[in-house]
């Protein structure tokens, strides 16, 4: 009977009602229904003690930190130092819309940060510049979900928070994946600008613009090597880092670039309080939900099912990446992991699989979801950012959407691109 | 069965709970004839820590529980009487002790302050002793520990020792002590040597260990008192038994745990100190303030370690007297 | 902004401060503090209470709308109302569930400061209670048929 919450689950949120809801509503329902009752505080108290965490306050820091980034101009020196490296080429603009989303990366936890600040600049100047629109924020919707594979990244803070694996070890992880699909989407887009003949943005930079251009975006650049190397090398935990990067945003914006004034401040904390709130109740509620499914014992009953299918690591990881792709379409990262990671983990785990390599096969794939119809959370910004309906984006990144799912064929079957650095440096 | 129990540990499969619940959970169900059944729920799936796991047996979401003393002093303070160190001169002692009725009258303290919900079973131990370890020098003395960076959990207690000693506390969540090692954010922990091995802190540099066991680590594992209640004497006995039976298999396995564990320590560059009783009675004259920090500021201080004392001096006079005749 | 957003952001302030402060006593002064990692976790639960409404008002709580999409416009609003009222009854026991969670809290203290956890667990029915004005607001909406979304003055003082 209690095991019934999971096709509920799945009904409400096809039907429409907010992820959030639907997390609890189906447990909650089905343990009154079950003669459960008494599991429903436990239900409650699981909600606040998932947000009662310090691991996570990483990600309203992260989120801030990128908030005040965008604001403070950051963004744009990005785009122009891509701008003067790449502009020249054919489909300049849409090269340097994916350039961009890499250098915005090592900054941003978050794709749809990356849509939002990159789209609102970007979209416009490539219509300007004769690209669709449908194009420039299919290509600003798809090469957004680097944003959370290149460390810093939310998606790995609560894979890392709720699989109690080093968030170290995954953000090491994610540096080559997330250049590589990076390099993946330049490539489709040489293919199409050759093909349609896209525009180029500019004439090639003098070594001067160049160096202008690396001189201005120095400052900000370094914030990807101060988190990063104080993650990597053990100096700060995570959440130490994201509110160093945030106290180093604010310095910058506000004394060096003078690019933001204290009296802005109030604004840009409220929104960025305002995002971490969603985030963090469907973290905890995700959280309570995955208790429902411990009580239930339906990850085991699962575990075994699969296994009895085959216990092939090669071809469930295949599979699994199908399952991961379709669950992507309809839940959210953070939500698909807290519930399924611990489903899944397990098995392959045992099938000998690192826990590390797992996470990241599960953390792309998720993340690639996010630009995925019909709950494509970029696509949406995206689409609110262009005006263009989400279908003719949908329709428009499927060239972009086909690379990054060959991406994670490689990932999953090439251990040693996401394994080698924190193999090097000791994290795994 | 006519009774399911929801029994949940915070640790792993690897520790002394885990072993003692095994052993409860076959004793339960066999002696009962199958009328109650336990299902055991390890690690942090249905809650993660002291305060949320007490929380729920209050609830009666979770039937049984174990917590170490910190992860009750929140909400039960006189309970951290047990980190009081140097008390409790060995396992002898601590395990005469705790089969006394000294958890008896813990047991009726705790079901007053939980309105009648929480009932403590019996303690156990989980992991042995706790003794000071750090990465920079050997211990021989408390005077040896000063300056010294010593992590220790967000509790008041064990603070107020390291400080004692003149050594620096450093709240570190568990999951980063290793790499805290490493970078040098602390030099020192207090720790069971099967905690030590099975983090493998040698790995990150603490390779100096002092026995100077300044605290039992006690598992106090409790029920919830409407469940245990609503079962017929018979039942409740059994229960009572299979409690009994947790806490001989927790006092056993530490001991059998660590041997493998000081090899493992020899085997990666470990050096084991063990104080002379002299140096012993120097760490527990730089202590003493603990003691009346403890009596001052936690309720019900005064009584409960004037208890822990008695109840001490009782098991070390009994066993004395034992010695009499065992020893000829 | 509201006295709910104003505090927010002020308590987003407070725990940027309290970890660059933890930071710089463990690394600059070489000697941690206990308290900070509690408070700042405090502080980010009292951040989400006082803005969560708010960030439902405005749609931040993602849903798949594409069944709605595809039905005649009268079906589909009758289908907003039946998960409206769904979501009213979640966070109605949220919110109950949440005072009964506030008041256990008194017998628990928090950690590293002398205060009961209660004030900590206050921000939940806070949450969840001014999250179901909201959700009444948005019912009444759709029964007036006004499904267009309108700028949203939380109520002061909340
Ligand atoms: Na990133
Ligand atoms: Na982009």
């Amino acid at each position: 009977m209690l095991t019934l919450f999971l096709p509920l689950f799945l009904l409400v949120l096809l039907l429409g009602l907010p992820v959030f809801f639907a997390t609890l509503f189906a447990p909650g329902l089905m343990l009154l229904l079950s003669d459960m009752g008494r599991d429903v505080p436990m239900l409650f108290r699981n909600i606040y003690n998932g947000i009662d965490s310090f691991p996570l306050m990483a990600i309203p820091f992260f989120m801030l930190a990128g908030e005040v980034m965008n604001r403070g101009g950051i963004t744009i020196r990005l785009v122009n130092l891509s701008q003067v490296f790449i502009g020249h080429v054919r489909g300049g603009l849409a090269h340097v819309n994916i350039m961009s989303s890499m250098l915005f990366a090592g900054m941003s936890g978050s794709a749809v940060a990356d849509t939002s600040a990159l789209g609102s600049m970007l979209i416009p100047a490539m219509e300007k510049n004769g690209y669709s629109r449908r194009f420039a924020a299919a290509i600003t919707a798809a090469s957004s979900v680097i944003g959370p594979i290149i460390p810093p990244s939310g998606i790995m803070i609560i894979y890392a928070y709720t699989m109690e694996v080093s968030v170290a070890a995954l953000f090491a992880a994610g540096v080559i994946p997330g250049l590589l699909i990076g390099l993946g989407l330049m490539a489709v887009t040489a293919l199409l600008a050759k093909k349609h003949n896209f525009p180029v943005a500019r004439e090639k930079a003098s070594w001067q613009e160049k160096g202008a251009a690396t001189k201005a975006a120095f400052l900000p650049l370094l914030t990807p090597i101060i988190i990063l190397g104080g993650i990597l090398f053990g100096v700060f935990t995570p959440t130490e880092a994201s509110a160093i990067a945030v106290g180093y945003a604010l310095v910058l914006s506000i004394w060096v670039m003078k690019t933001v004034k204290l009296s802005d401040l109030p604004q840009i904390f409220t929104r960025s309080a305002m995002s971490s709130a969603a985030v963090l109740l469907i973290v905890g509620a995700a959280i309570a939900f995955k208790t429902v499914v411990s009580l239930s014992h339906s990850a085991e009953d699962l575990a075994n099912w699969v296994l009895a299918i085959s216990d092939n690591a090669l071809i469930l990881l295949f599979a699994i990446n199908i399952l991961l792709f379709v669950v992507g379409m309809f839940l959210d990262a953070g939500p698909a992991i807290i519930i399924l990671g611990p489903i899944l983990a397990p098995i392959f785990i045992q099938l000998g699989i690192d826990p590390v390599h797992f996470a990241i096969i599960m953390s792309v794939n998720l993340t690639v979801g996010l630009a995925t119809p019909p709950m494509g959370l970029v696509l949406f910004v995206a689409s609110s950012v262009s005006g263009e309906r989400v279908e003719s984006i949908a329709k428009a990144i499927l060239p972009f959407l086909a690379v990054e799912f060959l991406m994670i064929f490689l990932i999953t079957y090439f251990p040693a691109i996401s394994m080698t650095i924190p193999r090097f440096l000791g994290l795994a | 069965a006519d009774f399911n129990l929801r029994a949940v540990a915070n640790s792993n499969e690897n520790d002394e709970d885990y072993d003692g619940l095994v052993v409860f959970k076959d004793f339960v169900e066999a002696h009962s004839n199958g009328k109650i059944s336990v299902d055991l729920f390890i690690g942090t799936q249905l809650c993660a820590n002291g305060t949320e796991c007490l929380q729920a047996l209050e609830d009666g979401s979770v039937d049984i529980y174990i917590s170490t003393s910190g992860g009750a002093a929140n909400m039960f303070p006189y309970v951290q009487v047990l980190d009081l160190p140097y008390l409790l001169r060995d396992d002898r002692i601590a395990e005469a002790v705790l089969s006394g009725d000294f958890v008896r009258e813990m047991r009726a303290d705790i079901l007053a302050d939980s309105d009648d919900s929480i009932r403590l079973m019996t303690i156990g131990n989980t992991g042995g002793w706790r003794n000071f370890a750090n990465t920079k020098r050997q211990v021989q003395q408390p005077s040896d520990l000063k300056g010294l960076k010593i992590r220790t959990v967000v509790a008041d207690l064990p603070q107020e020792l390291v400080r004692a000693m003149g050594a620096s506390p450093t709240p570190i969540p568990w999951p980063e002590l290793y790499t805290s090692f490493q970078t040098g954010v602390v030099e020192g922990s207090k720790n069971g040597i099967t905690d030590i091995m099975g983090m493998k802190f040698t790995e990150a540099g603490l390779k100096y260990v002092t026995l100077d066991g300044h605290a039992y680590m006690a598992a106090l594992w409790y029920m919830n008192n409407e469940a245990f209640l609503d079962m017929p004497e018979d039942l409740r006995r059994v229960i009572v038994d299979g409690f009994n039976a947790l806490q001989q298999a927790t006092f056993a396995s530490p001991k059998r745990k660590s041997i493998q564990a000081y090899q493992d320590f020899n085997k990666a560059g470990g050096s084991l100190y063990v104080p002379t009783p002299a140096e012993k009675e120097q760490f527990k004259a730089a202590a003493m303030p603990v003691y009346s920090w403890f009596e001052k500021n936690v309720k019900s201080g005064g009584k409960y370690y004037d208890l822990l004392v008695s109840e001490a001096t009782k098991a070390e006079q009994a066993i004395a007297e034992n010695y009499k005749s065992d020893l000829q | 902004m509201t006295i709910s957003a104003n505090m927010a952001w002020v308590l987003v302030a407070l725990m940027v401060l309290t970890i660059l402060l933890q930071v710089f006593c463990r690394y600059v002064l070489n000697s941690a503090l206990p308290w900070p990692e509690e408070v700042a976790r405090a502080f980010m639960i009292w951040m989400m209470a006082l803005v969560a409404a708010q960030a439902y008002h405005n749609g931040s709580f993602v849903a798949i709308d594409m069944l709605h999409e595809m039905m005649p416009p009268a079906l589909a609003r009758l289908l907003k109302l039946l998960l409206l009222v769904i979501a009213a009854l979640v966070l109605f026991r949220l919110f109950t569930l949440g005072l009964e969670f506030f008041e256990r809290g008194f017998r628990t203290r928090a950690a590293s400061f002398k205060l009961p956890r209660a004030w900590i667990y206050l921000a939940m029915p806070v949450c969840f209670g001014t999250m179901l004005l909201v959700n009444i607001e948005l019912i009444l909406k759709n029964l007036l048929g006004l499904a267009a979304p309108t700028p949203y003055q939380a109520p002061t003082g909340d």
